[in-house]
């Protein structure tokens, strides 16, 4: 019968948001051997990637089991509780990806996380290999995370102070060595636990040569309208820079097999891609038609800000101008890697240049970082300024800045300070304005009665008759001298 | 925006480089650093208004200016270092010194023994020397006729300018002009002429008693620290490339801006103002 009910079934519950992201699936490709278990909620997507004959699905919610069973008519469908598949000879693969979280039933108190790490593991054979998403209870999706609504935190909220549950990365690999799973492969994942798009491996995290291309999955991975605290791209991208990506990402997904000691780390993957550091140092990217060597460097937007903190406006000019000459003129500069020669690599299609120098722009803008030219600036104005530096005159979209990044609370203090500051050089500059008017006005109205008075045209007949009266005096006084002669 | 901007014909220096009629510049959108100084670079009798930039000659005036606590600073570059740019080198011989006593601007007075400096400049320079003055001082005949007297030729580059009148746009044309003829450039203080000259390709030399400015602020650090923060051009015969180099820095001729760029910092060109008119076309002139 397909789904099994197993015990601690729930008839009525629903898991949402499964687990998904094509950057996954190299991974559970490469992961699945032998007979499978997948335990939780996942996307279909994940799970067609999966050999059909020798799956196991675990899910506690009886629509979701019934979902599935319809989809995978081969497969075999388990619906209740974790606890109640201890009964299941143990599985070649497991796959948890979604985590420990929604593995546990309603009908039971929900185990510690240590407690259904073990219950998972028990279901993994000796040599089989384990695939498990943990979640970063700092990670930075968290960071940027408002205060979640409580009524919707489900039954078993307690993830963040569950003493068992390992805190941090490295508590976390010591937790799965200790639990005989050797030396785990773990990936940092981001934007979310939920629904990753960019895995980096330890050594993709740390490798300089690779920071280039993984800030562009970055940057492209965390681009996002939804309200947060801070921007998650600036904020995922910055982890990467300072060394912390991969204590800082939201989520961790670990592969590991029982009573191996060695995996390997260096690759990264993004749907579509996966990018693995060769014997010969660099790193190759694989997709279906074939292999191509990553460059390596940073992107442009690092090189072109980093230049303008520093000030280095040659430099600006320099970068800027390479790029709006080259063939990648319309790519975003997030998506571009610049490498130690100066050459470029498009990650991405091109567009068009101008909305390219406006995203640059907007992203210099909302950084909030000491900018090298006088403002005030909004982003068509310096758009305009950047197309000058590479001697370019361009018409940006003007009007109400469209919003190209996420509402968040420290960008929209920032433009509030930005405005309130404005404001008042605004007033005081009016005032000087008002002054430096009538000090023109009065020196200007002299002048032009002084011109009156000595054109001896135009209306100022007060002024020649006084000149007038003055002569003629002079003219009397002169007559009566003669006279008097 | 300040009239300070038009000393030395200052923008229009900048409007020529910007492509705009150079006989009547736009307003500048800031307020820009009109002579070399140990401070922030601007003067200390002017009024600013909050939210108008300070546009400063070179990266370490502005680091300075910010320390200073203005922080609204940008560098454009010396309008000199423009006009350098603008002004091909002649291909005539240069000869002798052009010698710049120091002076105070107007409303100052300058305390000093101007016998002994003829003498020292005398002893020190080895061709015939040009001594330059400030209007002020070339204006007094016996100021004038001392350095005459010495056997020193007299010159004057011209006004300032103040309060957009006696605006006199050659001034530089004619210190370049002046400085090309000259294969030194002196003082007795590190001055912005003399920095002016080391770029335009005299060897500096920054000697001879500094003399002091009637109610001179010392609080910066005055002539010991310009003597210890730019020993390069100090004594009688600093290294002209060492010199040359800092000149360069101070006058941020390594920052100087493309046209295009220098017109969207300052703000130009200024979309309400009309097309410039001769004298004889004003209105009102009869012909």
């Amino acid at each position: 019968m397909n789904p099994r009910l197993i015990g601690g079934e729930m008839p009525v519950w629903t898991d949402r948001d499964p687990v998904r992201g094509a950057a996954l699936v190299p991974l559970l490709a490469a992961a699945a051997r032998g007979r499978v278990l997948v335990a939780g909620p996942h996307d279909p997507a994940l799970l067609d990637a999966l050999p059909p004959a020798d799956l196991t699905l675990l899910v506690r919610g009886l629509p979701d089991a019934r979902r599935l069973a319809e989809r995978y008519p081969d497969a075999t469908v388990c619906c209740g509780d974790l606890a109640k598949l201890a009964a299941e000879p143990p599985f070649d693969t497991v796959v948890a990806l979604d985590g420990l979280g929604r593995l546990s039933s309603a009908e039971a108190e929900p185990p510690p996380w240590a407690e259904a790490f073990a219950l998972l593991l028990g279901a993994l054979r000796p040599g089989g290999t384990l695939l498990l998403g943990v979640e970063n209870m700092v990670g930075t999706h968290r960071l940027i995370a408002f205060a979640p609504d409580p009524a919707t935190a489900g039954w078993s909220p307690a993830d963040t102070h569950d003493p068992g549950r390992p805190a941090g990365l490295d508590r976390l690999r010591a937790h799965l060595t200790a639990a005989g799973l050797g030396t785990p492969a773990v990936y940092a994942a981001w934007p979310s636990p939920a629904a990753p798009e960019v895995l980096l491996g330890e050594a993709a995290c740390a490798d300089d040569d690779l920071r280039g291309w993984a800030t562009a999955a970055l940057a492209r991975a965390c681009r996002t309208t939804a309200p947060a605290l801070t921007d998650p791209a600036r904020l995922a991208v910055d982890a990467l820079r300072h060394g912390a990506a991969a204590h800082l990402a939201p989520a961790w997904i670990v592969t590991a097999r029982r009573g191996d000691t060695g995996a390997d780390t260096d690759v990264a993957a993004v749907a579509g891609a996966e990018v693995v550091r060769r014997r010969d140092g660099h790193w190759w990217r694989h997709r279906a038609g074939g292999a191509e060597r990553v460059p390596a460097g940073r992107t442009l937007t690092e090189v072109v800000t980093a230049a303008v903190l520093r000030r280095d406006l040659p430099a600006v000019r320099e970068a800027l101008g390479a790029w709006q000459d080259s063939t990648a003129a319309g790519v975003h500069a997030d998506q571009i890697v610049v490498d130690r020669a100066g050459t470029l690599t498009a990650l991405a299609a091109p567009g068009d240049p101008v909305l390219a120098l406006h995203a640059l722009a907007a992203d210099l803008l909302g950084g909030g970082l000491p900018l090298p030219w006088p403002g005030p600036l909004d982003e068509a104005g310096l758009t305009r300024l950047l197309a000058a530096m590479t001697g370019r005159d361009v018409d940006p979209p003007t009007g109400t800045p469209r919003r190209t990044g996420p509402l968040t609370v420290r960008e929209l203090t920032a433009e509030r300070d930005r405005l309130a500051r404005e404001l008042a050089d605004a007033r005081a500059q009016a005032a000087w304005r008002e002054r430096a008017l009538t000090e023109r006005e009065t020196a200007l109205d002299q002048a032009w009665r002084l011109v009156a008075l000595l054109s001896d045209t135009g209306p100022a007949r007060a002024g020649r008759a006084l000149l007038g009266g003055f002569k003629a005096a002079r003219g009397t006084a002169r007559a009566v001298v003669r006279r008097l002669r | 925006m300040h009239h300070a901007n038009h000393y030395y014909g200052h923008s229009h220096v900048l409007a020529r480089w910007c492509g705009l009629d150079p006989r009547r510049p736009p307003r500048i959108r800031g307020y820009l650093q009109h002579g070399w100084n140990i401070g922030d670079g601007m003067a200390g009798d002017h009024s600013y208004v909050p939210g108008v930039p300070t546009l400063v000659w070179s990266e370490r005036t502005r680091r300075r200016a910010w320390a200073l606590g203005r922080h609204d600073t940008y560098v454009v570059g010396a309008p000199w270092a423009y006009l350098l740019r603008m002004s091909p080198e002649p291909d005539a011989p240069r000869e002798g010194t052009i010698w710049y006593p120091f002076h105070g601007w107007e409303g100052q007075r300058v305390v000093g023994d101007h016998a002994r400096l003829v003498d020292e400049i005398r002893a020190t320079e080895p061709g015939p020397v040009t001594v330059c003055l400030y209007w002020q001082e070339f204006q007094s005949p016996r100021l004038r006729r001392r350095y005459e007297r010495a056997g020193f030729r007299v010159v004057c580059h011209g006004y300032r300018g103040g309060r957009y009148r006696d605006l006199d746009p050659d001034f530089l044309d004619r210190q370049l002009a002046e400085q090309r003829r000259h294969a030194r450039v002196a003082s007795n203080r590190l001055s912005s002429a003399v920095l002016y000259g080391a770029l335009a390709g005299c060897e500096p030399a920054v000697y001879g008693d500094p003399m002091v400015l009637e109610n001179e602020d010392p609080s910066l650090g005055g002539q010991d620290r310009i003597r210890r923060e730019w020993p390069e051009l100090h004594g009688p015969r600093p290294d002209p490339a060492a010199a040359r180099a800092v000149a360069a820095a101070e006058l941020g001729a390594d920052r100087l801006l493309p046209p295009a760029e220098l017109r969207r910092i300052l703000g130009w060109p200024d979309e309400y103002q009309e097309t410039y008119v001769d004298d004889a076309a004003l209105p009102g002139i009869r012909r």
